[in-house]
């Protein structure tokens, strides 16, 4: 074995770097070098100064803010594509591919398009960046940033808002791109967005400090599923939006978020619904608790129809069946404080409870969910994202439901916040063998906390299993993109997700597939069964791994 | 604490509105105009007697009655406006289309000469020209109210407090309507800056108030036959004042009620 080779120039180097705004110190002594070839990602919450670290790197100040310290650069291009991938909206994309590359010829801007998959790439070039959807519109700030050729590429936040099976692919082409032309690139973003998935180094900024990631702990897992009969049953669910129509009349068409979905929920169970967005598992958790109506089928609460119940019924049953939402801050009214709220969900689910009482569980449920005291006396503005979320857990769990339905109650925060409220929620349901269902679209979070997984795709189930069966042998491949995505590997379904008014006929995935042949525009699958527990709905769901990638190859990928 | 700064954590979303309010600096001129030429009004009756002719005494004569023309065409506008963007947000889909179309076609018409050919037509008279000032500011409050809401309507808040179990009409009367007070009236605000205008360009073209009754645009009208213009600018001048401190308030409100961000 010959001795290792010696590790070459970085790159881009900072030693010392301090960033100074006129009242704080943003960074502090931040050293960092990237090879050539390498991919390293920066990862920090919320205004921990990874933009203003990236802008120092690339020497793009903005006025009031100093830095110190030496930033070593390559002769060569430097480019920083900023937060939200930013084009021009008054030119085409092919007049800002001109500019970039200094030639009017079409055919080199068709190669980069091509290369982050970008479909009738020369047809784009003639539009203008408002009518490109969102993830071609990423597509092309990236492709743009990869045409001037740099050095060293700084992506701030790259891709940040597409599907994590858009996104993490992107990343792994960008990834690509920097090991086959030995740049460097340099990703920055929240955890949650996936930067750390291709990356070969991982630095982490928090208050003010740029060091390697602490060793994270044991990530919180549920415990063993219970048994026991179902709490909450659900059966053949629908949900529908009409669509145009109205009082003057015109053509009614609908729009079928959720079709005919069924599961069950035991005590102390978790179920998690696991899809993109658009998927419908955010319809599905409101429709379960009534807050959207059913177009059809039954939502068995302990054996009654809520579907079937009146409002009012349905109002004193509200005690047992709590929500959380996604954007804490914005499920509290604003003008109130969160105390006086947490006390009228209170009042209006618990009437038997008197005042002096109340107030003695709103103290205890926001102390319970990790707040201050001096919590109740503010108002949702006044609070982090964090304490909102805490907020949402108190009000969801002082009245001490037995069903908690949750739509993405962690998008918004940053991985400690997260890893906490999860370990929280996994304590009261052991505490008080809670059900819950779970809606995400982060894989990795619906198998740790999940005892069963329903995946769903354009408002369908589209595999169903155990979680340590799915992590396992996932048939669906939309599934394994997902688990693949938050698993930080290269997501194997092509394209963006179609819209939902114009899906595909038969299979719904077709059009991304791997294994797509022509029967699955002929007719949509049904949910087979792989072995008891385990269904999905995918015509080639057997096709063995082997032959799986020879389908790729023969498509031509 | 810096008046126009809002510190999240120590204000509630009313005291930050007020300080907002008071960090916009021509609102609060706008309101000391305002309360000055009304008081001058009540000085007037004293300077009445021995001045009753002077073009300056009469000018602010008429400020009680412009401004109070100009307050109720622009409620009863607001109101009909209000209701009609309410109506649409409501029953939405096509009828909120077709609401709204409306709303924008009467906007574009020259609506300043509703009042004046109500007066020429129908007769002059202080009803007529209330209802025709009104009719002529309603179209732009439905557009603006409707904006309003369906900006800030979809709240998430609503539905978590109908998931914390409260009825419809709660979440409607404590959550709902309190948070859109604000943002509507800053919405509608402009009405009474333009139910003024409407009503003084009646007066200046000699169709508005009937003659006993002077306003700043009859004064005006009144003036411009007279030789050499004498006493157009003590009303003219009054008039443009009004209508500055009437617009100016009016940006106070709107920047007292930001879009807020989840």
């Amino acid at each position: 074995m010959s001795a290792p080779e010696p590790l070459p120039e970085p790159l881009l180097a900072a030693e010392g770097l301090a960033i100074h705004s006129a009242s704080a110190i943003i960074v502090r002594d931040a050293s960092l070098a990237v090879r050539p070839a390498e991919v390293l990602a920066i990862t920090g919450p919320n205004g921990a100064g990874k933009s203003l670290l990236l802008r120092a790197l690339a020497g793009l100040m903005p006025d009031g803010v100093r830095v110190e310290g030496g930033v070593h650069r390559p002769p060569g291009r430097v480019v920083l594509l900023p937060q939200g991938g930013p084009l021009t909206p008054h030119q085409t994309l092919g007049a800002q591919f001109a500019e970039v590359t200094g030639t009017p010829a079409e055919g080199r801007a068709v190669l980069w398009l091509e290369r982050l998959h970008v479909s009738q790439a020369a047809r784009r070039l003639h539009l203008y960046p408002h009518q490109l959807s969102e993830g071609v519109r990423w597509r092309a700030a990236l492709a743009l940033a990869l045409a001037a050729e740099p050095r060293v590429l700084l992506a701030d936040a790259p891709a940040a808002g597409l599907d994590p099976t858009v996104r993490a692919r992107l990343l792994a082409l960008l990834a690509d791109w920097a090991r086959e032309t030995g740049a460097a690139l340099i990703l920055a973003g929240h955890t949650r967005d996936g930067v750390a998935g291709p990356a070969d180094r991982l630095l982490a900024l928090e208050n003010g400090r740029l060091a390697p990631p602490p060793v994270s702990a044991e990530p919180v897992t549920a415990g063993p599923p219970p048994g026991g009969a179902p709490v909450l049953s659900v059966r053949d669910l629908r949900v529908t939006f009409p669509l145009g129509g109205g009082l003057f009349g015109g053509r009614a068409s609908t729009l079928v978020a959720v079709d005919g979905v069924s599961f069950d929920v035991a005590a102390g169970e978790t179920v998690a619904l696991l899809g993109e967005s658009g998927s419908g598992k955010s319809v599905l958790a409101r429709a379960i608790l009534r807050l959207l109506p059913g177009a059809g089928g039954r939502v068995l609460w302990l054996g009654r129809d809520l579907l079937a119940m009146g409002e009012e019924d349905v109002r004193h049953l509200r005690h047992a069946l709590q929500a959380l939402f996604p954007h804490p801050r914005a499920t509290f009214d604003p003008r109130r404080t969160i105390g006086a709220q947490v006390a009228e969900a209170l009042a209006a689910l618990a009437p038997e409870v008197d005042e002096a009482k109340r107030r003695a569980r709103v103290d205890e449920a926001l102390a319970d969910a990790g707040l201050p005291a001096v919590a109740a006396d503010r108002c949702p503005a006044g609070l982090t994202d964090g304490e909102a979320a805490r907020a949402g857990f108190a009000r969801a769990l002082a009245p001490a439901p037995r069903l908690l339905v949750c739509d993405e109650p962690l998008a918004t925060l940053d991985a400690t916040d997260r890893e906490d409220l999860l370990a929280h929620l996994l304590h009261h349901q052991r505490a008080d063998s809670l059900s819950i269902v779970f809606a995400t679209e982060d894989a990795d979070a619906a198998c740790r906390i999940g005892h069963r997984v329903l995946v769903l795709l354009a408002g369908r189930v589209v595999e169903e299993a155990p979680a340590g069966v799915l992590t396992q042998d996932a048939r669906h491949p939309y599934t394994r993109a997902l688990l693949a995505a938050a698993g930080g590997g290269r997501p194997d379904l092509a394209g963006d997700p179609p819209p939902a008014l114009r899906l595909p006929t038969g299979c719904a995935a077709r059009l991304r597939c791997p294994r797509a042949r022509d029967f699955c525009a002929q007719e949509a699958p049904h949910l087979e069964t792989v072995r008891p527990g385990h269904r999905v709905a995918c015509h080639y769901w057997d096709a063995d791994a082997g032959e799986w990638d020879a389908g790729e190859w023969d498509a031509g990928e | 604490m810096d008046a126009g700064r809002f510190d999240p954590t120590t204000d509630t979303p009313a005291q930050a509105a007020r300080r907002r309010f008071a960090a916009h600096r021509p609102a609060v001129h706008g309101v000391g105009a305002l309360a000055v030429l009304t008081v001058l009004g009540f000085v007037e009756p004293l300077l009445a007697g021995p001045f009753a002719t002077d073009p300056i005494v009469r000018a602010l004569d008429a400020g009680h009655t412009t401004l109070a023309l100009a307050l109720v065409g622009g409620t009863l506008a607001a109101i009909v406006g209000a209701g009609w963007g309410v109506l649409a947000v409501t029953i939405g889909g096509r009828a909120e289309r077709r609401l709204t179309a409306l709303a924008q076609g009467l906007a574009a018409l020259p609506l300043a000469l509703l009042p004046v050919l109500a007066g020429g037509l129908l007769g002059r008279g202080v009803d007529l020209l209330i209802l025709a000032v009104a009719a002529a500011a309603a179209p732009a409050a439905a557009l603006a109210t409707r904006t309003t809401l369906r900006a800030r309507a979809r709240r998430e808040y609503a539905m978590a407090a109908r998931a914390a179990g409260l009825t419809p009409a709660m979440v409607l009367w404590r959550h709902t309507i309190p948070n859109l007070a604000g943002p509507l009236l800053a919405a509608v605000w402009p009405v009474l800056p333009r139910a003024l205008a409407v009503e003084s360009f009646a007066g200046v073209v000699g169709l508005g108030a009937p003659a006993p009754v002077d306003t700043w645009g009859t004064l005006i009208g009144g003036a411009l036959t007279a030789p050499f213009g004498a006493g157009l600018l003590a009303p003219a001048l009054l008039l443009a004042a009004a209508l500055a401190a009437l617009n100016a308030v009016g940006d106070g409100v709107a920047a007292s009620f930001p879009e807020e961000r989840p």
